[in-house]
C-alpha cells in the first residue's frame, strides 16, 4: 500500500506492506542504522521515535499507523533547540543515559517536557519502556522536572 | 583510510542466520527448499579457508558443521535480496538433530590453578572452629536485543569490513582464515558500538568472516543483521576456614570451580583474575586457593567485563560476611578486627595499604547506618515465623586491579608507538582508539608532557593495514594499564626529542616493571547495598545503595560517576532486582592526589555491588536463597517448599 508521511521533516509517499514495523521501515527505507534498534517487540525500548510528538516504540508502530502523521528520529531531533533544553536539564542534574539509550531516553524526555507532565509515577512508567538501566528513577524525574523549568523559561523569554 | 562505498541497499545481500535450539546434538538432516541464483546459503563447509575463530589460541568453529556443542550455535547463514525475503526462505528450512551417540570430547582447558602459603591445619584436635561457606552465581545468557549489523563489500583487491568490534585485529584475522584474503587486504572500517560487556568481541568477528565469504562468492556487499549476546559464566566458590578461639581466621581453602561453556575463551587468564579476587585482604597462617574451568554444552561464557575477579572478589566478600555473622559482630567491626594496616603481599596482588578503603567502608557504613540496621535486622528476623524479616543489608569493600595480568602482557606483546614528527606534532599509532572521550583526555595528558597547550597537536592515526595493534578494547585496558603506558611513553619521548633529530620513535608494551605482581592494585572502594522481600510477591527489591571509591586520580568525576551508576544498576538488574520509586544510589569519591592513574571501575563497581547484594539478599531471606541471579518464584519456592 501507499502511504503519505512526514519522516524527519520530509514528506514522503512509501509504498511497502501496511504492516512493516516502523523500525524496519526506518532502518531499510529510510537507511537510518544509527539510532533506531529493532527487536521484534521485545520492548527494548531503542526504537523510540516521536510520532506527532509523542514518543513510542517504532518496532510497535505497523506502517499503516503512520498514514499522514509526522515522525522524528533523534537523528533529526538532536539539531533541535529542544534537544538543547534537555541537554541543559543533563548537565544540571549531572546524570546523562549511556550512550545505548541516549536517544531513546532523550524523545522520552521531550514528550513528557512537552506535555509538561510531573508526576513522577507517570514520568516512571513512561520511562519504564526503555530496559537500559543506567539511570535510577530519581535522577530520571529530576531531569524531567528541570526540563519543564528549562523549557518554560525558554518560552518565556520568546513571547 | 577508504570511506564507506556509498552503495544501493537494492544492490547488496541481506544476511539472516539459523541458529540451533539444543546443544551437545548431531546435525542428521538440514532440508533447503529449491533456491534462485539470488539466494546463498553458506554452512560450515562452504567457507573457502577454515572454519575457525581463533582467540589467543583457542579456536571455535564459526559455524556447526556436523555436530552442534552449544544452543543457538550458527549452523546456517541465508542471504538474500533483502530481509523479508530472507526470514519467509528461513522458514522453509528444516533442520532435524539427534542426540549424540557417543560422548562428545570435553574442550581442551587448563588445569586446575593453584595458589597457596603457609602449611594448612586440618583441626584435628579440634583446636578451631570450622566455617563453610558457599557462593554461587548461575549462568547468564540472553540475547542484549540490540541489533547490529555487518557488512563487507569488495572494492579492487581489498576487502572492506563494517563492523562494530571490540578487536578489530580479531576480525581482520578471522576474515583471513576463512576466506584466505590476505589480511593487508582487510580494511576494518569500525562502527560505534555501547558495549556493557563483551557483546562485540567475538560475534562480529564471525559475522564478518561469514559476510566477507558471501561477498566472495556472490561479488555483491552483503551484510549481516544480528542480535548482540553476552554471556555470564556459572560460578560456584566453596570455602573451608579455621578460626580461633578469638574468631580471627588463620587457615583457609577456596575452591573455585567457572563453567565456561562449550568453549573456554583465554582461560588462563580467568584463573588469574579469579585468584587475585579469591585471595582474602585479612591475614592468615595458610592459604590454598584453586580455581578450575569447567565445559558444559552451554554458550561460551567470554569475559562478560570482569574476567573472573568481580565474581571472586564478590565471593570473599560473602565470605568475610559469614565470619562476621559467625562471631557476633557486624561485617565493618569484624573487618577492623581481623585486616591489618597492610595486604600480604602475594604474586597475584601487592602487599598495599588498606587505609584508603577502610576510610571507604567507614564512610558508606555512616552514611547508610550500616551497623545499626545490619543489627536490627539479625536481632528481628529470630522473632518472625514462616516467612523471616525479609529485609537485609550487605558491605563488600575492596580494591581495583587494572587490565590484563602481566603473564598475559608479556605473552602476546601488544603494543603501540609514539611519534615527535618533524612538524614538532606527536603521533600516536594504536588499534585502541575507539572511545573519542577517552581520546580526549589522552590528548591532553600527552600534549601536557611533550607539546605544553598545544592538544590539537597530538593525533591518533587512522585505522589503516598498518595499525599496531594494542590488544582487545575490554576490561577498560584502554583506562588503566594503556594510560600508564601512554604517560610513560609521553615522559620518555619529551625527553629524547630534545635529544634527537626529529622524527623520533617510540614503541612501548606492557613491561615488566611496571607489574612487580600479575595485577597492580588501583583504586578502592565500599558498597552498602539495602535489599527488602516484599511480602506477597516475593519480588526482591533493591531500597539503596551507598557506595564511596578513592582513586588516585580523577580524569573527569562525571563521567567517573555515570560510569559507576550505571554499573551498580547494571549489576542489580541482571541479577534479578526489582528497582522501586523510592531507589537512590550515593557515591562518594575521592580523589587521593596520587600520580597512578585510575583501575578499572567498572570491575570494582561490579564487584563489590554483587558482593553487596549477595550478603543483603542473604540477610533477607535468612540464608534460604542463596544464589544470583534470583527470581521471585526462586524465593518463593526456597520459603515454602512448592515446587514452581
Amino acid at each position: 500500500m501507499k502511504i503519505d508521511c512526514t519522516i524527519d521533516g520530509k514528506t514522503l509517499t512509501l509504498s511497502l506492506n501496511s504492516d512493516k514495523p516502523l523500525s524496519l521501515i526506518l532502518r531499510e527505507n529510510m537507511g537510518d542504522d544509527s539510532q533506531v534498534n529493532h527487536c521484534n517487540g521485545s520492548m527494548c525500548g531503542l526504537c523510540t521515535v516521536l510520532v506527532d510528538g509523542k514518543a513510542m516504540l517504532a518496532c510497535m508502530v505497523p506502517a499503516f499507523e503512520i498514514r499522514g502523521r509526522t515522525v522524528t528520529t533523534f537523528d533529526s531531533f538532536r539539531k533541535t533547540r529542544n534537544m538543547k533544553d534537555i541537554e541543559k536539564a543533563y548537565e544540571s542534574v549531572g546524570r546523562f543515559p549511556c550512550t545505548e539509550c541516549y536517544a531513546s531516553r532523550s524523545l522520552i524526555f521531550e514528550s513528557l517536557i512537552d506535555e509538561g507532565v510531573t508526576d513522577p509515577e507517570t514520568i516512571l512508567k513512561e520511562l519504564s519502556i526503555v530496559r537500559c538501566p543506567c539511570m535510577d528513577p530519581e535522577d530520571e524525574i529530576m531531569i524531567v522536572h528541570r526540563g519543564i523549568e528549562i523549557r518554560r523559561k525558554r518560552n518565556v523569554r520568546r513571547s | 583510510m577508504a570511506d564507506r562505498k556509498n552503495f544501493s541497499r537494492y544492490n547488496m545481500k541481506c544476511g539472516i542466520l539459523l541458529h540451533a535450539k539444543e546443544g551437545s546434538v548431531r546435525i542428521s538432516d538440514l532440508k533447503l527448499p529449491e533456491l534462485d541464483s539470488r539466494y546463498l546459503v553458506l554452512t560450515g563447509s562452504d567457507l573457502p579457508g577454515n572454519n575457525s575463530i581463533n582467540f589467543f589460541g583457542r579456536s571455535m568453529p564459526l559455524i556447526a558443521k556436523e555436530t552442534i556443542s552449544y544452543p543457538d550455535q550458527i549452523v546456517l547463514a541465508l542471504f538474500a535480496p533483502d530481509y523479508e525475503s530472507a526470514a519467509l526462505t528461513m522458514r522453509e528450512i528444516s533442520l532435524t538433530t539427534e542426540p549424540l551417540k557417543e560422548t562428545p570430547e570435553p574442550a581442551t582447558l587448563p588445569d586446575s590453578l593453584e595458589y597457596s602459603w603457609g602449611e594448612m591445619d586440618d583441626n584435628a584436635e579440634g583446636r578451631f572452629k570450622e566455617v563453610t561457606t558457599e557462593f554461587n552465581l548461575t549462568r547468564i545468557a540472553r540475547p542484549n536485543r540490540k541489533l547490529y549489523t555487518v557488512t563487507a563489500w569488495l572494492e579492487g583487491s581489498n576487502m572492506h569490513i563494517e563492523a562494530p568490534s571490540q578487536w578489530v585485529e580479531l576480525i581482520r584475522d578471522t576474515v583471513e582464515r576463512a576466506t584466505g584474503y590476505p589480511k593487508r587486504n582487510i580494511i576494518v572500517h569500525l562502527l560505534s558500538y555501547t558495549a556493557k560487556h563483551d557483546e562485540f568481541l567475538i560475534e562480529p568477528a564471525i559475522l564478518a568472516a561469514i559476510a566477507a565469504t558471501a561477498t566472495i562468492r556472490t561479488g555483491l556487499p552483503s551484510e549481516i543483521r544480528e542480535e548482540c549476546f553476552f554471556s555470564r559464566p556459572t560460578v560456584s566458590v566453596k570455602r573451608r576456614v579455621l578460626l580461633d578461639e578469638d574468631m580471627k581466621p588463620q587457615f583457609e581453602s577456596a575452591e573455585m570451580s567457572v563453567d565456561q561453556g562449550a568453549f573456554a575463551f583465554l582461560p588462563e587468564e580467568y584463573q588469574r583474575q579469579a585468584m587475585t579476587g579469591l585471595i582474602p585482604p585479612y591475614p592468615l597462617k595458610g592459604f590454598r586457593g584453586s580455581v578450575k574451568i569447567i565445559s558444559s554444552p552451554s554458550q561460551p561464557a567470554a569475559f562478560c567485563g570482569s574476567l573472573g575477579y568481580s565474581e571472586a572478589l564478590a565471593s570473599t566478600e560473602y565470605h568475610i560476611s559469614r565470619l562476621a555473622e559467625n562471631a557476633g559482630m557486624t561485617p565493618s567491626l569484624y573487618r577492623q578486627m581481623i585486616e591489618k594496616e597492610k595486604r600480604k603481599f602475594t604474586d597475584y596482588i601487592p602487599g598495599f595499604d588498606l587505609t584508603s578503603q577502610k576510610k571507604c567502608m567507614d564512610k558508606v557504613a555512616l552514611s547508610s547506618s550500616f551497623d545499626r540496621k545490619w543489627s536490627a535486622n539479625t536481632f528481628q528476623k529470630e522473632d518472625f515465623g514462616l516467612l523471616g524479616y525479609l529485609k537485609g543489608i550487605g558491605i563488600a569493600s575492596g580494591a581495583g586491579i587494572a587490565g590484563f595480568s602481566t603473564t598475559l602482557s608479556k605473552e602476546t606483546g601488544f603494543s603501540a608507538m609514539m611519534t615527535f614528527t618533524q612538524k614538532h606534532n606527536v603521533t600516536i599509532n594504536t588499534s585502541a582508539l575507539t572511545h573519542r572521550s577517552t581520546m580526549k583526555i589522552w590528548k591532553k595528558r600527552i600534549s601536557e608532557r611533550i607539546i605544553p597547550d598545544r592538544s590539537e597537536g597530538v593525533m591518533f592515526l587512522d585505522p589503516s593495514p598498518d595499525t599496531i595493534d594494542t590488544g582487545p578494547d575490554v576490561l577498560s585496558r584502554i583506562v588503566a594499564s594503556f594510560t600508564l603506558q601512554l604517560e610513560s611513553a609521553a615522559k620518555r619521548l619529551s625527553v629524547l626529542k630534545d635529544t634527537e633529530k626529529p622524527p623520533v620513535y617510540l614503541q612501548f608494551d606492557a613491561e615488566n616493571t611496571y607489574y612487580p605482581c600479575e595485577f597492580e592494585n588501583s583504586g578502592s572502594g565500599a558498597v552498602v547495598c539495602e535489599v527488602m522481600i516484599d511480602k506477597t510477591t516475593m519480588v526482591p527489591r533493591v531500597k539503596g545503595i551507598w557506595a564511596s571509591f578513592a582513586f588516585p586520580t580523577v580524569m573527569d568525576r562525571i563521567s567517573l560517576e555515570n560510569s559507576i551508576r550505571r554499573t551498580i544498576m547494571m549489576t542489580l538488574q541482571e541479577n534479578g532486582m526489582s528497582i522501586p520509586l523510592s531507589f537512590r544510589i550515593h557515591v562518594d569519591i575521592t580523589e587521593e592526589g596520587t600520580d597512578d592513574t585510575i583501575s578499572s571501575v567498572q570491575q570494582l563497581a561490579r564487584g563489590l555491588t554483587l558482593g553487596a547484594l549477595y550478603n543483603a539478599l542473604h540477610q533477607a531471606a535468612g540464608g534460604k536463597a542463596d544464589k544470583l541471579p534470583i527470581s521471585d518464584a526462586e524465593i518463593n519456592e526456597a520459603f515454602t517448599g512448592e515446587e514452581k
